[in-house]
């Protein structure tokens, strides 16, 4: 069921507002993923209001350098970041959203990101898409400069 | 069987090495405001059985509310390989899923500590321990 929450990370810098479906969550097993043990909602960043923390978030990133791995550099939780699989799109962390029970989430999808080109291929095949235009690279940090800059009053 | 495990952060900046039985270890989960944003799989570990091997520089440190607990997370990649608990501060807690080794089919959480009411959870995990030995 697609519904509006608010979310954010622990120390209350960074705070969005999401429209999301916690039917369709989903969980991944390639290197970082495994790590942070986010619990992933994409959604369209139509869909996603950085309410507050442009300048409490910083990114981290590695290998293509097209996912922007994002957290709070106060207290290190990961609210929301820009996939590798999904560029144009963000992936909303379901333990940062408000009133959520983190031990009760039951992802219903998998994405089989340890063999990242093997799953992608299957995702896009299995919805039907068409590969994301990377831009060169630069789609996800193009994403979240977005994001971020509709933010821009709101500290 | 007491064993050697290494695990670190995702950027490589830290790293530890801790020595554990994963038998009579249960790994835990936790309810709590920062347990459930964290997602982190507890695993905990007495502090002279875990060696920081590189990164201690590299750790930021998050307190809130007591300020007992020491939230540390790698600054360049945000992981949260260990931590100290405010439920046993002397020693660690580490993050079963920054294990090299981490396995999601056998490493599940056997236990869950109830930290959205914590000084009652406390309590109760200090009476089962003393029912005990």
């Amino acid at each position: 069921m697609l519904e509006t929450r608010e979310g954010g990370c622990h120390c209350g810098a960074v705070r969005f507002r999401a429209k999301v479906d916690l039917d369709r969550l989903s969980q991944c097993n390639c290197s970082i993923c495994t790590k942070k043990g986010i619990l992933h909602l994409a959604i369209d960043p139509a869909d996603f209001e950085l309410l507050k923390g442009k300048h409490a978030l910083t990114a981290y990133t590695f290998e293509t350098g097209l996912a922007q791995h994002t957290f709070c550099k106060r207290c290190g939780m990961h609210p929301f970041y820009i996939p590798r699989s999904q560029p144009h799109r963000i992936s909303v962390n379901a333990r940062c959203l408000d009133g959520i029970d983190g031990p009760g989430l039951k992802p219903s999808r998998f994405f089989g990101g340890r063999n990242w080109e093997e799953a992608q291929a299957k995702r896009l095949a299995e919805e039907g898409l068409a590969a994301p235009d990377t831009m060169g690279g630069r789609a996800g940090a193009l994403t979240l400069q977005a994001i971020l800059d509709r933010g821009l009053n709101r500290s | 069987m007491l064993r050697t495990y290494e695990g670190g952060c995702h950027c490589g900046a830290v790293r530890f090495r801790i020595e554990v039985d994963l038998d009579e270890t249960p790994i835990g989960e936790c309810d709590c405001s920062i347990c459930t944003k964290k997602g982190i799989l507890h695993l905990p570990i007495a502090r002279n059985r875990l060696q920081i091997l590189s990164g201690a520089d590299d750790l930021t440190t998050y307190t809130f509310n007591t300020g007992v607990a020491k939230h540390t997370f790698c600054r360049h990649c945000g992981m949260h390989p260990f931590y100290q608990p405010r439920s046993d501060p002397e020693n660690y807690s580490v993050n079963a899923r920054c294990l090299d080794e981490y396995d999601p089919e056998t490493m599940k959480s056997q236990r869950l500590f109830e930290g959205s009411n914590w000084e009652e959870a406390f309590a109760r995990r200090g009476a089962e321990w003393a029912s005990k030995h």
